[in-house]
């Protein structure tokens, strides 16, 4: 993929995190010792281009994703389901923001839901991926970007 | 005047930050309901009279611009300003949101400066200093 991929990604992640989420974060990679990606949700794009971004996270990071966001803290009951729920909406949020970052604001894309995933499965070794890896607030955070066809870009 | 906000989304920690921004975005709220889709809102609506909309596109069962659509076919609801809140950036899509009668749209992740700025314009809120 084209070097400006790693920009688009860089672009849409501060955008996200430090937006949404009010996390400091910047390009790392994975020979900091500091806590890896143990979670990961995935979503797919279609339209001028197909493809799939997959944001990959430690559960550590959630917890003050959860508690910046809705102003609360992330326990009880239903602590892990708004964890999944976070970690989804920031790749929601994230995959927008690529694909206007690297496509550019005429093309239209139709995104699936975002769902999580397999963490082990969610690294997937291609030509066509990109891969950035961050670190959010001294934890590891990986975003892959998938383009599998590009039509109109 | 304190204004009443009705926020449809499918996500629930999305629809909980919304009204959390709108709170604290320095515009005087009165009443804020939430829906979980274009279909949920117009049973919101049913009994319930919002002076704005703030409303996501992609929804399962009935998604923002068929419910759009449905509100300019009510006489009731025509007038109703809706402002989509979305990750998309997609100036083509945008106009055709436009054409179909959003008046306003904001960019996921949002400020609660955008969100002020929105009812400002759409509702000559007033806003008051933080």
């Amino acid at each position: 993929m084209p070097n400006n991929a790693d920009q688009a990604i860089l672009e849409a992640a501060t955008r996200v995190f430090e937006t949404s989420a009010f996390l400091n974060m910047y390009p790392s990679d994975t020979s900091e010792e500091i806590p890896a990606p143990d979670c990961a949700a995935s979503m797919t794009f279609y339209g001028a281009a197909r493809g799939r971004v997959t944001l990959r996270v430690n559960q550590e990071i959630l917890v003050s994703v959860v508690e910046n966001l809705l102003g609360e803290s992330c326990e009880g009951p239903e602590a892990e389901a708004r964890k999944g729920d976070a970690l989804k909406e920031l790749l929601n949020m994230l995959c927008g923001n690529i694909l206007t970052e690297y496509f550019g604001t005429e093309p239209i894309f139709d995104l699936s839901p975002p769902e999580l995933v397999d963490n082990a499965t969610s690294t997937v070794s291609s030509q066509q991926v990109q891969s950035l890896v961050l670190n959010v607030e001294n934890t590891l955070a990986e975003v892959l970007f998938e383009v599998q066809n590009q039509v109109n870009a | 005047m304190a204004y009443n906000i009705l926020i449809v989304d499918d996500s629930g920690i999305t629809r909980t930050v919304m009204e959390r921004t709108v709170r604290m975005c320095g515009v005087e709220i009165g009443e804020v309901r939430q829906a979980v889709n274009g279909k949920d809102a117009l049973q919101v609506l049913s009994d319930y009279w919002p002076d704005i909309i703030f409303c996501d596109i992609n929804m399962p069962v009935m998604d923002g611009l068929t419910l759009i659509n449905e509100l300019q076919k009510s006489e009731e609801w025509k007038d109703l300003p809706v402002v989509i809140v979305s990750t998309e950036g997609s100036e083509t899509r945008m106009e055709e949101l436009r054409r179909s009668g959003i008046q306003g749209y904001i960019r996921k992740p949002f400020t609660p400066e955008e969100v002020a700025a929105a009812m400002q314009t759409l509702l000559g809120a007033h806003v008051h200093a933080k």
